[in-house]
């Protein structure tokens, strides 16, 4: 059954935070409505970026309307921030355990965060001045606190696309490159102690 | 699900420490396995030329037949994002249907396109070493000059001529 909470964002070059609900379980119709959100914007983006010769982001041709099909089956649940309406970042969940690769916490249950993104609009990259800042942040949160309430003790982990390695730097343990990766791409988990400095910022 | 707990002053920090960065993540096992092994095909060094022959004669073939990506993308009923990309990202493997669709509207073969879209296998090494030379001789430049045009048409010439038989599609 989902439920909304209230959480907050960040506006840019602005002290004060705006309000913003956490969904905890979308459904298809809601990824396929934030699709049709974000593609014309990510489109206009990526004309934007061609003309300037930058290189695209990698993930901008995900399509959140075909990972819809994945919350056919229990071991999905979809969750996002919405502010004004609008979808500002998704990330789809595992709810199968899988085993923790950090040295402290091998083999203890893990939670994985199959794909994560931020709405076109709030990568500075894309449009130059984001609307929000912090909704990756708050999407790890959510994956942090669900983690606890499954039982998996806060433990996240997932696989970064190379751009987003810097990111998940700062509060994750960079594992290396995973040869059992379809891209072979970098894999990050974040255990109790990292835990603790992401969220309360108590330095391990 | 319980309530997030971040303070509104540490939040703020770690939303500054955001800014700037792409946000992504991507699973170990999405559900879309048959995207999943192409991608690993992708990695096999002599069929990267090939791919970059499709996204090349795709362009090509569209400018030579003076079509902008958005008619080629109405025409064929393909999303124009997806065009896009088919264009400028040899390593993105279209769906068939796309490819069909292409070729219907690019008169080009189909089961060949299927091969060098990496939708399709075949043992045909002229067929991929036409598409080798057709990569090398490649430049992207918004108009075809006479060079160019050779090429496609040298290429296209070849394609239609090869024998793509017992094909096997992914």
């Amino acid at each position: 059954m989902s439920s909304r909470q209230k959480c907050r964002l960040k506006v840019p070059e602005r002290d004060d935070l705006v309000e913003a609900e956490l969904v905890d379980e979308l459904s298809k119709d809601d990824l396929v409505r934030a699709h049709l959100d974000w593609a014309p914007v990510r489109l206009e983006a990526l004309k934007r970026l061609h003309a300037a010769k930058r290189p695209w982001p990698e993930h901008w041709h995900w399509d959140w309307s075909k990972k819809a099909e994945m919350l056919d089956l229990l071991a999905y649940r979809c969750m996002g921030i919405e502010q004004g309406g609008r979808m500002q970042g998704l990330m789809m969940l595992s709810t199968i355990a899988v085993k923790g690769r950090l040295a402290v916490q091998a083999g203890k249950a893990t939670l994985y965060i199959e794909f994560l993104e931020s709405a076109p609009w709030n990568l500075r990259e894309l449009v130059g001045i984001p609307q929000f800042l912090g909704v990756g942040v708050r999407l790890l949160e959510a994956a942090v606190v669900f983690s606890e309430e499954e039982g998996f003790g806060g433990r996240i982990g997932l696989h970064s696309l190379p751009q987003s390695e810097g990111f998940y730097r700062k509060y994750m343990t960079d594992l290396g490159l995973d040869p059992n990766h379809s891209q072979r791409l970098r894999y990050f988990e974040m255990g109790a102690e990292q835990v603790r400095y992401f969220l309360e910022g108590r330095k391990p | 699900m319980r309530p997030l707990r971040m303070s509104d002053e540490l939040f703020r920090k770690r939303a500054e420490e955001e800014d700037g960065c792409m946000i992504s993540a991507i699973g170990l096992k999405p559900l879309f396995a048959k995207r999943e092994q192409l991608t690993q095909h992708r990695d096999e060094p002599a069929s990267e030329p090939v791919r970059l022959a499709f996204s090349t004669l795709i362009s090509y073939r569209r400018r030579a037949l003076r079509l902008s990506i958005e008619a080629l993308a109405q025409k064929a009923k393909v999303e124009l994002d997806e065009l896009l990309q088919i264009e400028e990202d040899p390593n993105y493997v279209p769906e068939p249907r796309t490819v069909h669709q292409l070729a219907n509207q690019l008169k080009l073969p189909i089961p060949q396109l299927l091969v060098l879209s990496g939708n399709a296998t075949t043992a045909n090494a002229e067929l991929t070493e036409a598409a080798v030379r057709f990569a090398a001789r490649s430049r992207a430049v918004e108009r075809l000059n006479r060079e160019q045009s050779d090429a496609l048409n040298e290429f296209v010439k070849v394609l239609i001529k090869q024998k793509v038989e017992n094909i096997e599609e992914r």
